[in-house]
């Protein structure tokens, strides 16, 4: 019942963010295609090929990892710490389920979200080079799901967590952006210290949108592994704060 | 049959309940085999406790006012009170030294207070010989 | 103590500055009606926050229907039914939404249950709660409340904004559909009157103690308000005997035990009683929670300190 009352809070903020992703990734596809090799319909074999490549990593990797990021960001902000301040914890945390119940349930209803949001941008990035560029040069961009559901998931387990300690939904999309900023940046002290490198949420999607698109060889999986672990360490942290919570 | 209970009275509402129901039965409202509402209809009627109504309808069993029967339902004993009269005079011996104390508090003389007793027990008389010929007359 | 629904022993819940709960010995039977009482901040609602898990006691422990307080939260809140003081909602949520959500978490709720009552109480179920006005989301609360089929409600000011004939109803329902079915209401409030009718028994709290539980028949027929007239009495102390005020040559004592007794006392010693007289609960209520003199409330000044406290 938890289950159909997130979805139901989200259904139409989910709609909309659905229907602006696809739009941008329409939107963009027919960008490169068109603009950048100049071509709709079928061209040179090496044309169409880098086509997809970069449709991949931009539209994909940059455009759709971004909106994905923010989506993240502000959905975690309409979380379980929200309840708290519109008194409703008192009515929620009295039904018979353990306090990570709550955290989990609601955590998987966000990430299935995202997860579906992906998946759609990238099957309609697909479907949409396939049409621009005559045929099917490959299934590979559907795989950037993954590594844009987890990006995704991470800042929604940011926000989520945020919004827990802080009780109050806004401020804790301003911490959770906070921080967001400050890890995306992060990239670039490596500017000035070569030897720090500090991984960023985007570094890794785009990295692996790359990778995807055949654009660098190795296969990140030390940036997913990392990644994974830091997605599902925000809900636990928020269940052990829940848990020892004073409501 | 219609009760009225007081709960802001400094008076126990089982008591209440006793006492009206035993004032019923003497000025002939309710007569011998006479069911009396459940405790369920009872309580939710008056808006009291179940356990309240219960432990009247206890009391009065036991003061052999009422009766209960196997299936659950209450009637007015056939015979209320039908103890002993030694015991019946034991029972009302706390009464009648309330009155006597209470009235002694007042500065009432004896006198007094015996024909305040004797006036009660008239329009006692009086209500049940009105009650009786309408008794009489719906048979 | 399982027996009990509610036990509570040393319960001591301290918040910054303040002993909310402090040293709170419980003991509400089952199948009772409970009536908690106390003024506002006395710690009514910490103590029930405890009990459903929603904070932590600093010290001492519960148990709710035989189970642990905090150990065994869940299988208490199963068979619990709360209404909270705020009683807030989802407010994008309708009624028939509500009962939706909460009905998939109780395996005894009843489905006709929540029709009849929805009936008998005129809820607009489909109106969203935020929309609804105090004495219609009261409403909601209570229809979720009772149709939980929990086998104690947890009532915290379960009246806010409910009209007498509302109100009414709900004593009735209360009598006939859980009282009488042998479950427990706990009812905290400072609404004196819908209390005394209903309650079999009172716990009174101030400042986070018990001053008082007992059951409200045994309160009535043995508490009285014993007035003496007489010069340089001496100041009777004992745990049942309470000196409420003086005036003069008046002295009125509240007694918890043997008034007749201590009356005749009093009387021996050559002063004498004016009034012997029983009392409501409300008086019961401000003559032990140390303010006004419920008989002299105009003669401010007069009052005396208590010369005896007393713990139940």
């Amino acid at each position: 019942m938890y289950v159909w009352k997130c979805w139901r809070d989200g259904r139409t903020r989910f709609i909309v963010s659905v229907v602006a992703l696809l739009a941008l990734c329409v939107f963009f596809s027919y960008m490169q295609v068109k603009f950048r090799f100049g071509m709709i319909g079928a061209g040179p074999p090496s044309s169409v090929s880098q086509a997809w490549s970069s449709a991949t990593c931009f539209v994909l990797g940059g455009v759709a990892s971004l909106f994905t990021l923010l989506c993240g960001l502000v959905l975690g902000a309409s979380s379980l710490g929200e309840e708290f301040k519109e008194r409703t914890a008192d009515f929620l945390l009295v039904r018979p389920r353990r306090r990570s119940y709550w955290v989990w349930t609601g955590w998987s209803v966000g990430v299935l979200e995202l997860s579906a949001m992906v998946f759609l941008a990238a099957a309609t990035t697909f479907g949409t080079l396939a049409y621009l560029t005559g045929h099917v040069q490959t299934w590979r961009p559907l795989a950037t799901a993954v590594p844009l559901a987890l990006g995704g998931a991470v800042a929604y387990g940011l926000t989520y967590f945020m919004t827990v300690v802080a009780r109050n939904g806004q401020q804790g999309l301003t911490y959770g952006f906070g921080i967001f900023f400050i890890n995306l940046l992060l990239p670039v002290a490596a500017i000035y210290h070569p030897n720090l490198h500090v991984p960023s949420v985007l570094e890794f999607m785009v990295g692996a949108c790359q990778w995807v698109a055949g654009r660098s060889k190795a296969f990140p999986t030390g940036s997913l592994v990392l990644w994974t672990a830091i997605a599902l360490a925000f809900p636990f942290a928020a269940q052990l704060l829940l848990e020892r919570a004073e409501v | 049959m219609l009760l009225h209970v007081n709960p802001a009275s400094g008076v126990p509402t089982y008591l209440q309940i006793e006492t009206q129901v035993k004032h019923y039965i003497a000025a002939g409202a309710l007569a011998p085999g006479d069911a009396l509402p459940s405790v369920r209809k009872l309580a939710a009627d008056l808006r009291i406790s179940t356990n309240t109504v219960a432990r009247a309808y206890q009391n009065l069993e036991r003061d052999g006012v009422l009766r209960t029967v196997q299936g659950g339902r209450t009637y007015v004993a056939e015979n209320p009170g039908s103890f002993l009269k030694s015991e019946r005079i034991r029972r009302l011996r706390p009464y009648a030294r309330q009155i006597v104390v209470e009235g002694t508090q007042l500065r009432l003389d004896p006198h007094e207070i015996m024909e305040l007793v004797q006036q009660e027990l008239d329009a006692l008389e009086e209500v049940n010989e009105r009650y009786g010929d309408l008794d009489r007359k719906s048979r | 103590m399982n027996d009990m629904a509610i036990w509570t022993e040393n319960l001591v819940k301290l918040y910054p500055g303040v002993r909310a709960v402090d040293g709170l010995n419980l003991n509400v039977p089952r199948g009772v009606a409970y009536g908690f009482l106390g003024r506002n901040g006395a710690g009514k609602t910490s103590t029930i926050r405890i009990l459903l898990g929603l904070a932590r006691p600093t010290e001492g422990r519960g148990r709710v229907l035989g189970f642990s307080v905090g150990r065994e939260q869940v299988a208490i809140l199963e068979r619990t039914a709360y209404v909270s003081e705020s009683k807030a909602l989802y407010g994008s949520l309708t009624p028939r939404e509500l009962v939706r959500f909460t009905r998939g978490f109780y395996p005894n709720w009843s489905d006709e249950a929540a029709a009849k009552y929805s009936r008998m109480f005129e809820i607009p179920m489909d109106r969203p709660f935020a929309k609804l006005s105090q004495g219609n989301r009261t409403k909601v609360y209570l229809l979720l409340a009772l149709s939980q089929g929990a086998d104690l409600l947890l009532l915290d000011e379960p009246a806010t904004g409910l009209d007498p004939v509302v109100l009414d109803e709900f004593l009735r329902i209360l009598v006939q559909d859980v009282i009488a079915e042998g479950r427990t209401v706990f009812i905290s409030s400072h609404q004196l009157s819908d209390v005394e009718q209903i309650a079999d028994w009172i716990g009174l709290i101030d400042y986070g103690k018990l001053l008082l539980e007992a059951r409200l028949d045994d309160i009535k027929s043995q508490f009285r308000l014993v007035t003496v007239a007489g010069n340089g009495l001496p100041q009777t102390e004992s745990p049942e005997v309470l000196l409420l005020a003086s005036e003069g040559n008046f002295h009125k004592y509240l007694v918890k035990k043997n008034a007749d007794a201590f009356a005749a006392e009093l009387s021996r010693q050559g002063a004498t009683v004016a009034e012997v007289s029983p009392l409501g609960l409300r008086e019961i209520f401000l003559a032990l929670v140390r303010k006004e003199d419920p008989c002299t409330s105009g003669n401010a000044g007069e009052m005396a300190a208590p010369v005896s406290s007393f713990l139940s």
